[in-house]
């Protein structure tokens, strides 16, 4: 069986390290990717339509300069099914704002919300 | 031979006597012709009187329809007048709510137009009446002076009674002499000239009764002659009743239209206002989410930091996030603080400033970085010179966009900016353009002004403030402004001040 991948996408590379240490301790083995530009995250999604079957977990931060998490997940949406059925994607903010909660329940494309930081027990509960 | 010729005498008198009678038979039919002849007059005047009676009750009739339609217009226009207030509480509903009302207000236009005409024609047939009445008036007159001369003939046919009263007497006397000649005939002359006085006494009376109904005839045409002219009164003041709710259904139209234009100052400024509202929110979520970044990222690492046994390596990489987590917290907290500071100073006063002093100021200040860069700025302020303004505020519109043009430059052609004034509908219009790498703004669209927004994260060191500030004041001076740019070709800013 292929390793569990995380794909973590925040410009904040302090987080990132956090995510890092939280899932290392969750999955010994699982692989994890960082991307501080979700743009260059996008085009590494787009580009994996070859037959790695793995399932891949999408942390997305919501604000970020460029994109944010929203305009990232409606660009996601366009993406071919096949591809799409390999990565779900749990926004990972630091919003306490109900609504962010209320809006990443009603997207289909978004799986859950999780509130920073990221902990073991959190990486637990997605598994 | 003597009392023969006597007795002929006397026939011959009794003869003369006889055609009198018949001469005063004749003259009473007269009279009785002429009374006949007023009494029929009179009959014509109480026609006239009546049917003026009638035109007057249908007058009142019309002005009471008049009334009713006023008073309609008045409860329309109560109705509007709560409608607009149930409009103000419901802001959101106000641009249906608005159109229905023009819709209603144009309808109460028209109806007040149609009571206008029909006021017209109302003073139109109140003319006609007066006009009716007047000649009443003059037919009065005419009876009047009709009467009057009755009254002369019939007092001049008193006289003539008299007359022939006197007349008669002294026939009787003269009759007595005769019948002291002849017993005879004495008695059936005798018979005769009672029957005559009789009748003459008779005649008398009728005479003074129709000197009374003369009388009576004239008060009567006087009291109508009052009449007439109390409803040409009338009449005037109905036409004035006409004209002043004419007036007052002007009045209310005007009324009407200065409603719908403060209901549409007020849709302007709940729009405004919506906007305003939008921004704060907008404002309050970016900095609630920039203030709890730092701190979530502080929670987990000093988590982290109560684990035994950490490597060194990684315990000082824990170390650097939370300084670095420290130090973004506190310029949350500052550019939070710059933020406030602008909206708080729209009160610091403005001055008349020089555009040309002025970018020469801003030149001079940042001379080091232009020489840097090896940029050129041209400037033409000819259109408009000068601008009453916040200084602060203009100085940190033309810094932030200078230094973004510098920043955003193309790597192998020097940067060149141009900024020029203008004059818009008596607006003040300021142009920033520059030959920079651009910004594809269908991409970004309406993020290029939003706050901790930035574009090329590849370059520079901006931190997603410039354009925000910029933003902020320059709507905090009630202005506008507007980006267009193209890739690897240059951007263009637009600023339109609010004179």
């Amino acid at each position: 069986m292929t390793p569990l991948q995380f794909i973590i996408i925040d410009n904040d590379t302090v987080n990132n390290l956090l995510c890092d240490l939280a899932i290392k301790d969750a999955v010994a083995d699982a692989r994890i990717l960082d991307f501080t530009d979700p743009l260059k995250a996008f085009e590494y999604i787009g580009a994996n339509n070859e037959s790695n079957h793995s399932m891949n977990i999408v942390l997305l931060d919501i604000n970020m300069p460029t994109w944010t998490g929203w305009d990232f997940v409606d660009h996601f949406e366009k993406l071919d099914e096949k591809i799409k059925n390999r990565f779900k994607i749990y926004m990972l903010s630091s919003s306490i704002d109900n609504n962010d909660k209320l809006r990443a329940v009603e997207n289909k494309n978004v799986v859950g919300y999780i509130e920073k930081p990221l902990t073991e027990e959190k990486v637990f509960s997605l598994l | 031979m003597d009392s023969i010729s006597k007795s002929d005498e006397l026939i011959n008198v009794n003869k003369e006597l006889a055609l009198q009678k018949e001469e005063k038979k004749q003259r009473a039919a007269e009279l009785a012709i002429a009374n006949k002849e007023l009494l029929f007059q009179n009959a014509e005047k109480e026609k006239r009187a009546e049917e003026l009676v009638i035109a007057n009750k249908e007058l009142l009739f019309q002005n009471e329809e008049k009334e009713k339609r006023a008073e309609e217009l008045v409860i329309a226009n109560k109705e509007l007048l709560f409608q607009n207030e149930e409009k103000e509480k419901r802001a959101e509903e106000l641009a249906i709510a608005n159109k229905e009302l023009v819709f209603q207000d144009a309808e109460k236009e028209k109806r007040a137009e149609e009571l206008a005409i029909a006021n017209k024609e109302l003073i139109f047939q109140n003319e006609e009446k007066e006009k009716r009445a007047e000649e009443l008036a003059i037919a009065n007159k005419e009876l009047i002076f009709q009467n009057e001369e009755k009254e002369k003939r019939a007092a001049e046919l008193v006289i003539a009674n008299k007359e022939l009263i006197f007349q008669n007497e002294e026939k009787e006397k003269r009759a007595a002499e005769l019948v002291i000649i002849s017993d005879l005939t004495d008695a059936i002359q005798q018979v005769a000239n009672k029957e005559l006085l009789f009748q003459n006494e008779e005649k008398e009376k009728r005479a003074a009764e129709l000197i009374i109904a003369n009388k009576e005839l004239v008060f009567q045409n006087a009291e109508r002659e009052k009449r007439d002219a109390e409803l040409v009164i009338a009449n005037k003041e109905l036409v004035f009743q006409n004209q002043e709710k004419e007036k007052r259904a002007a009045e209310l139209v005007i009324a009407n239209a200065e409603l719908v234009f403060q209901n549409e100052q007020k849709e302007k400024m709940t729009t405004d206002l919506i906007q305003r509202n939008k921004d704060l929110e907008q404002f309050t979520y970016i900095i609630s989410h920039n203030l709890r970044a730092p701190v979530a990222n502080i929670i987990g690492l000093s988590y982290r930091l109560q684990q035994t046994g950490l490597p060194e390596d990684l315990r000082s990489q824990i170390g650097a996030g939370l300084s670095t987590s420290v130090t973004k917290l506190d310029e949350v907290i500052r550019d939070l603080n710059d933020i406030l500071k602008i909206r708080q100073k729209v009160d610091e006063s403005k001055q008349l400033i020089n555009f040309a002093k002025f970018a020469a100021d801003i030149q001079l200040s940042i001379e080091k970085m232009i020489e840097n860069e090896k940029a050129v700025i041209l400037w033409n302020f000819t259109e408009a010179e000068e601008i009453v303004t916040i200084k602060s505020y203009l100085h940190s519109i033309f810094f932030n966009l200078i230094s973004n043009s510098l920043k955003y430059r193309q790597p192998t052609v020097p940067p060149m900016i141009k900024i020029t004034s203008r004059k818009e509908n008596d607006k003040i219009v300021l142009l920033f353009e520059d030959n920079g790498i651009g910004i594809d703004l269908s991409k970004v669209g309406e993020h290029v002004f939003g706050l901790y927004k930035r574009f090329h994260t590849d370059k520079a060191d901006g931190k997603g403030m410039g354009l925000y500030m910029v933003k902020t004041q320059v709507e905090s001076m009630g202005g506008k402004i507007s980006i267009s740019s193209e890739v690897n070709t240059g951007t263009q800013f637009r600023i339109e001040f609010n004179s």
